[in-house]
């Protein structure tokens, strides 16, 4: 089971309706992109933290762990916001002038970076939420039931269902591959991989009509109809949904008060 | 009684060679039939005649005495009473929830909503998979595939059930776990149960009639204990004798003992090699 996934697995939320997550995450999610705020960003981060370590029981450390990983790309987007040229006279916090410019950081660009990263952290944490509480198979599920096509949501199942059995097949031809020395030097390596993916490519073509001989097998009629999964209404989640986004519009108005206020 | 009578089938793929030819059998109601040969025997094109997934080009398929007609209708019939489990369970569980995938068969059935979360909670008590009913499929291993594959088929409540090579890639714990699983299945609704299968030595323990086949024919047939009085046709059809058979066939013709051939298990050799051992010290 790939990682994200087997979290999502065993989160003590995820037999809770996916529909009352999605809202939990996606509305402050929403907000917080809108709304281009520090202290809605701030909020969203701790809220999202807590309900997933929390109620998710995901342990703080796990949850650190994953916070961390966008921030590698975070750092390189925001040094080009962070740095920037300006007239030689400009006042800088930090910096350099180099002939009739400055080059550094001001109080702007260091406002605008951290605006910038805490909606790209508070964005991520809302989708956290979701992806660690919520299984693809509830998503699917919540995706039938819009206006997208039946036969797109289907082919997204069938896809994450068989990119499982794809990834098995590849790693053992890999083991196989590497156990005749298949790897030994790059050109070798390549070759073999090469041979590899095409023999990948005919096995998954004879694994698909293996795959609908299976499914006629069953009765299919161009339909996969299953059995809806049954989740817990959770009238707590949707209500902490509306309560959260109360809080953040009167955070976001509050700041914007006290800027007009003292600015 | 019979459930299911091919009566000279014959089906060819695109290429001209035949793989089923003539192929007459009788499936008894309520046994346990096993279909043997080597690979490419044509065993996996006998299944899907008799699900209607292929049609024949030639011969006739009667079910409880009834012809099958080659219609939307007979096909769809034919297919809620004669479930098949696939080699590969990955071929077959299609759906990366449990339940879901179970519910399937039953949905196309046409089965109403309650009927069919009835029927796959009984299924899952009965295959004994509640345990791991709310894992994902892919975080399933092999064997507890195999169980949801026939939850997936036991769900339709066919009255045919056939299994192409149940025991292929499991271990000693998950064989002997899935026939025991089919055996009380059987035992429990009356289901008539065919099986695929390499593995010759359970085949005297489960099974009560056997078939053989051989580049698309049927080159043998006959209860347990007739068949395994052929040892020299099987070994010429790619197949052995079970292990204990073999055994006492050395006893029998080499060390030139009394014993019984046809003792195939475990149960009945030791029977045999007991009266072998009073008759001698009498």
């Amino acid at each position: 089971m790939i990682l994200i996934d087997k979290y999502a697995y065993v989160s003590k939320l995820a037999k809770v309706s996916p529909k009352a997550k999605i809202l939990f995450s996606m509305l402050p999610l929403l907000i917080c992109i809108c709304f281009n705020s520090i202290i809605v960003s701030s909020i969203t981060i701790v809220i999202m933290a807590f309900a997933t370590v929390r109620y998710g029981k995901l342990k703080f450390s796990k949850y650190m762990k994953f916070m961390l990983i966008p921030f590698g790309f975070l750092i390189v987007g925001t040094i080009t916001i962070l740095i920037n040229r300006f007239t030689s006279d400009h006042l800088l916090l930090i910096g350099v002038r180099i002939g009739q410019y400055a080059y550094g950081i001001d109080k702007e660009s260091v406002r605008i970076s951290v605006k910038l990263v805490l909606k790209a952290l508070g964005s991520v944490s809302c989708m956290y939420f979701l992806s660690l509480n919520t299984p693809m198979s509830d998503l699917f599920q919540v995706l039938s039931r819009t206006k997208l096509s039946p036969i797109i949501v289907m082919l997204m199942e069938l896809i994450y269902r068989y990119i499982f059995v794809l990834l098995d097949e590849a790693e053992r031809m890999n083991i196989a591959k590497d156990s005749r020395l298949g790897n030994c030097n790059f050109k070798t390596s390549l070759r073999s991989t090469g041979e590899m993916i095409s023999m990948l490519f005919l096995r998954a073509y004879q694994r698909s009509d293996r795959i609908y001989a299976a499914l006629e097998s069953r009765g299919y009629n161009g339909k996969f109809a299953t059995l809806d999964e049954e989740y817990i209404y959770s009238k707590k989640m949707n209500t902490s949904s509306i309560l959260i986004c109360c809080l953040l519009i009167s955070a976001w108005g509050m700041e914007r008060f006290l800027l007009w206020r003292f600015m | 009684m019979n459930i299911i009578e091919t009566k000279e089938l014959s089906y060819s793929y695109s290429d001209e060679k035949l793989a089923l030819d003539n192929i007459s059998i009788a499936i008894l109601k309520g046994k346990i039939t096993a279909v043997l040969g080597g690979n490419g025997a044509g065993k996996s094109t006998l299944f899907l005649n008799l699900n209607g997934v292929l049609t024949p080009n030639k011969g006739e398929i009667f079910f409880d005495g009834q012809k099958i007609k080659y219609d939307k209708k007979s096909i769809i019939e034919m297919r809620k009473r004669v479930g098949i489990v696939f080699q590969d369970p990955n071929d077959q569980l299609f759906s990366s929830s449990v339940r879901k995938d179970i519910s399937f068969g039953a949905l196309n059935m046409g089965l109403d909503i309650e009927e069919v979360k009835f029927r796959v909670e009984q299924v899952i008590a009965q295959t004994g998979i509640g345990e791991y009913v709310d894992k994902p499929t892919h975080a399933l291993s092999f064997g507890q595939k195999k169980r949801v594959a026939i939850a997936g088929i036991l769900v339709m409540k066919p009255d045919v059930i056939i299994l192409d090579e149940p025991t292929a890639g499991l271990d000693p714990a998950g064989v002997s776990g899935i026939l025991k699983l089919l055996v009380k299945i059987k035992e429990d609704t009356g289901l008539s149960v065919i099986l695929a299968t390499h593995e010759i030595d359970i085949v005297p323990i489960y099974c009560d009639y056997a078939y053989v086949m051989d580049h698309g024919k049927i080159v043998l047939e006959g209860s347990i204990n007739d068949l395994f009085l052929k040892p020299n046709e099987l070994r010429e059809h790619s197949l052995r004798l079970p292990r204990i058979a073999h055994l006492m066939e050395i006893l029998k013709n080499k060390d030139h003992l009394e014993v019984d051939q046809t003792a195939a298990t475990i149960s009945t050799a030791r029977a045999a090699i007991n009266k072998l051992i009073s008759s001698t010290s009498k």
